[in-house]
């Protein structure tokens, strides 16, 4: 390793934490958790952006052209995040209140589980090269040959590429996926001076990292104790499927969870805080999904619809659902219909076919293997111990917390629709081979994960928080409740 | 009075659940009614070499395809009456994986295997009628074989020399249930490239951790609940610890495991320099053939297309990963996406590890099927081919 390669990693974490501590209102419980957290996770994103926009034409010395602007979003957000701080209304120190001893001694020994994991996956990924299947043959594709061939080449289909006159195009299988990813590990690759695998799947292990503080702190922003957020932080951490994604460097799907997660909590807190400036994260976080990943597109459109949804007066709601709902009766009666989806292209539905642009043209089917394959896969395989056993029960005790409070109830709600929506294509069409194999089963269930945690804690909180004004957060900053 | 009853309820109820989980028959004894013994030294190297040590085999060396295997006849021993299987080695390397192998006397000339757990120095106990339905009939001929773990080891560094201590065959009986449950859960399992997408077994759900121990506690809670009639605090109460504890005995073991997963990781690759990881592939044979490939393009005019065609999807793609930067792709893709005919002049063909795609001397073509391209050849070396396309073919 280098000093450029560790410029490298401070560089976006001084541009991304300022980005996030400016759309965050100041003096709010665990601030500077989510600033770390969301600061990590934009920061290398935006790195690739600045990649992407900026070295093109020399990807060996992406650190000379890139840096800049990178410094640039940094200083910027920097002074609007520190003419927020000054103009927020002073506060009293608030007592963080009595937690018992046991209480500080589970939460140690959850910790140290933590760190001690973290110190494993750390290691795995600094000594192993790139190893599962779709890192080395779709993420990594583009960032290697871009870096080690010095400038930017397009990726085309193999008929184009074929066709083509110039030897300026390349192909490959994932030649369609998105580039983001690719170019931030150019600029790791770049910095590191060399193609240098563990080098480059290091922001895996940053990205966990970001994962942890960001739900930490916006759970304490919302109103969760500290006892409570530190457990909420421990039981994300330890879901093994998760752990294996950092350990085994390269795939897509952590990115997505977490964005997806990150775009959630802030919705979350916009619709209970009346914090303006998270409504503006959640946007961000849920616009960069279809740049990480095809199916990212399906979560966006997800968020933005809930987003619409919960912004409607609630009056509205009803009538819009029921509309909806109509529309989709009306496609699925007519049977031979086609439907514009703004982002996706068309989707077309016939009486036993559905064909979707970002996922492909499925026939639809019911399938046993596959249901009892998601069953497998949620409760007796090892991937979440026991989050998907604990989720029923917990809603169920939970129920009047969760009807009493329209943010929840509403996430909830959208977190049910990917749920469904994910069910529906895994037993009812021909992506169930991949149910059955236990392939992308577990994966694109992981894209909500940490949401679905983020539900849990919320629901364990004992008070949902009441929405607030913006400009007077901070002076009736409640304090957190109970674990 | 009531306690007392509710303690042998709940640890009746665990040995029904546990029980359940490793499959053990209701009408098993306690201690195993039969059992056949075979002693290391009694096994003969088949393929490698091995020399007795003491009681023992030691294993000293593999054949030249990377692999070890020792066996012993056995007399028509009948599997149902022999389901358990317990072995034990000495200083197995990590790196390698274990299989058995057998014969049965309904068929002779098929060799049957089973992926057997790491037996690292430990006592390892398997259920076979579990774990393989070829389990079954009169076994001839029974044996261990050995190589690198497939697609995570390197083989020119997996062996090291090991001792095949003792095999042990035994009917079901309950005393194994530890020693089951311990390996279905506890055991060692490297990671694979299916561990993005699953972690650990996926075989057996009737041996899941989780499940196991959410029907044990949930069925201890009940019992604890009705008879020594709890309140609503209490119920809560214990619902909460009881949960707590089970995430937290899942974490326990996914840390054991992870960090055998990494003690592996660390063995291959600690204290190298990054050129010296980057060379250890998992697939040394197939980075070897792009390094090689890569020479004999560099001797000819610089293609600007390349098409890669193996028998093996994984070796196809590891292949055209290898030789990034150069400009390649999947033949099949090109092929199903456009006419031979009409591909650039410059494109060159690379075939590794392939019978699928053969040259043809007379007509100068790469046939495969009913497809077939004009090529020249640029070099035909083992396992490796590169041709140039040839105009005026189909």
């Amino acid at each position: 390793m280098n000093a450029a390669y560790f410029w490298a990693w401070l560089l976006p974490f001084a541009a991304g934490t300022p980005v996030a501590l400016a759309l965050s209102a100041p003096r709010r419980p665990g601030r500077i958790a989510m600033a770390i957290g969301y600061g990590i996770v934009l920061g290398m994103l935006a790195a690739g952006a600045c990649t992407a926009l900026a070295a093109r034409a020399d990807t060996t010395h992406v650190w000379l052209h890139a840096a800049p602007w990178l410094a640039a979003l940094g200083v910027i957000a920097t002074g609007i995040a520190l003419y927020r701080q000054y103009r927020a209304p002073a506060v009293a120190p608030r007592s963080s209140g009595n937690v018992e001893y046991w209480k500080y001694a589970v939460i140690a020994a959850a910790l140290a589980s933590l760190l001690w994991r973290g110190s494993i996956i750390a290691s795995e990924v600094l000594l192993r090269p790139t190893y599962p299947w779709d890192a080395w043959d779709a993420w990594a594709v583009k960032a290697k040959t871009w870096y080690l061939l010095g400038h930017y080449v397009p990726f085309v289909a193999v008929a184009d590429w074929l066709l083509g006159g110039a030897a300026s195009l390349h192909s490959g299988p994932a030649w369609a996926y998105p580039s983001t990813l690719g170019w931030m590990q150019v600029w790791f690759a770049s910095a590191a001076g060399a193609w240098i695998e563990q080098l480059v799947n290091l922001p895996w292990f940053a990205l966990w990292i970001g994962m942890l503080c960001g739900h930490y702190g916006q759970w304490r922003a919302i109103g969760v104790s500290r006892a409570a957020a530190a457990i909420g932080v421990y039981v994300l951490g330890s879901l093994p499927l998760l752990a294996s994604h950092v350990a085994l460097a390269g795939y897509a799907d952590l990115w997505v969870a977490t964005l997806f997660g990150f775009s959630m909590l802030a919705w979350l807190r916009w619709q209970e805080r009346g914090e303006r400036d998270q409504l503006l994260m959640a946007l961000l976080c849920a616009g960069v999904l279809p740049l990480i990943k095809l199916e990212g597109v399906v979560w966006c459109l997800s968020l933005l619809v809930a987003i619409g949804f919960g912004a409607l007066p609630s009056r509205w709601r009803w009538r819009a659902a029921a509309l909806a709902f109509a529309v989709l009766l009306l496609v699925v009666l007519v049977g031979q219909a086609q439907m514009l989806f703004a982002a996706i292209g068309w989707v077309r539905s016939g009486s036993r076919v559905v064909d979707i642009p970002v996922i492909g043209n499925l026939s639809l089917a019911w399938h046993r293997d596959a249901a009892v394959g998601i069953v497998h896969s949620l409760f007796t395989q090892s991937n979440w111990h026991l989050l998907w056993w604990f989720l029923p029960p917990l809603i169920a005790w939970r129920w009047r917390v969760l009807r009493g409070s329209d943010a929840l109830g509403l996430c909830s709600l959208m977190l049910l629709g990917c749920f469904s929506l994910l069910l529906f294509l895994f037993v009812f069409t021909d992506a169930a081979e991949w149910a059955e194999s236990y392939t992308a089963v577990n994966r694109l269930i992981m894209h909500i994960t940490p949401a679905v945690v983020s539900l849990l804690v919320l629901l364990w909180r004992q008070q949902p928080a009441q929405p607030e004004r913006a400009d007077t957060v901070a002076a009736h900053d409640p304090p957190p409740g109970p674990a | 009075m009531r306690r007392g009853l509710a303690v042998i309820a709940v640890v009746v109820v665990w040995l029904l659940v546990l029980g359940t989980a490793a499959r053990i028959p209701w009408s098993a004894p306690l201690v195993a009614r039969g059992q056949v013994t075979l002693e290391g030294q009694d096994f003969r190297p088949v393929m490698g070499a091995g020399v007795e040590d003491g009681s023992a085999l030691g294993v000293g060396a593999i054949a030249s395809d990377g692999n070890a295997m020792q066996s012993i006849p056995m007399d028509r021993l009948r599997a149902a009456d022999y389901p358990l299987l317990t072995y034990r080695f000495e200083d197995f390397p990590r790196t390698l994986e274990l299989l058995l192998v057998f014969r049965r006397a309904d068929t002779p000339g098929d060799v049957q295997t089973v992926a057997l757990p790491w037996p690292g120095d430990g006592v390892v106990t398997v259920d076979l009628k579990v774990a393989s339905p070829a389990w079954r009939g009169e076994i001839t001929e029974l044996g261990f074989a050995e190589y690198a773990t497939a697609q995570l080891v390197p083989p020119s560094i997996a062996f090291q020399p090991f001792r095949l201590d003792q095999a042990r065959l035994t009917s079901p009986a309950w005393n194994a249930l530890p020693r089951l449950l311990r390996q279905a859960w506890f055991g060692y399992q490297p990671w694979s490239l299916a561990s993005i997408n699953v972690v650990g077994a996926s075989a057996d759900p009737n041996a899941s951790m989780p499940a196991t121990l959410v029907v044990g506690a949930l069925l201890s809670l009940l019992v604890c609940g009705v008879l020594l009639r709890w309140s609503r605090k209490r119920w809560v109460g214990g619902v909460v610890i009881t949960g707590a504890f089970c995430w937290a005995a899942l974490d326990a073991r996914w840390l054991v495991d992870l960090s055998a997963k990494h003690r592996l990781t660390d063995t291959i690759y600690a204290g190298k320099s990054w050129q010296e990881r980057a060379r250890l592939q998992p697939d040394e044979d197939v980075a070897g053939f792009a390094q090689l490939a890569r020479q004999q393009l560099d001797d000819t005019r610089r293609p600007e297309r390349i098409l890669v065609a193996s028998d093996s999807t994984y070796t196809m793609l590891r292949l055209i990963y290898f030789l990034l930067p150069l400009n390649a792709a999947p033949l099949e893709s090109a092929i199903a996406a456009l006419p031979a005919r009409e591909w650039p002049a410059d494109t060159v063909i690379v075939l590794c590890l392939s019978k699928r795609w053969h040259y043809d001397d007379t007509d100068a073509t790469l046939r495969s099927e009913a497809r077939s391209i004009a090529v020249t050849p640029l070099f035909v070396g083992g396992n490796l081919a590169v041709y140039r396309l040839r105009r005026g073919g189909s």
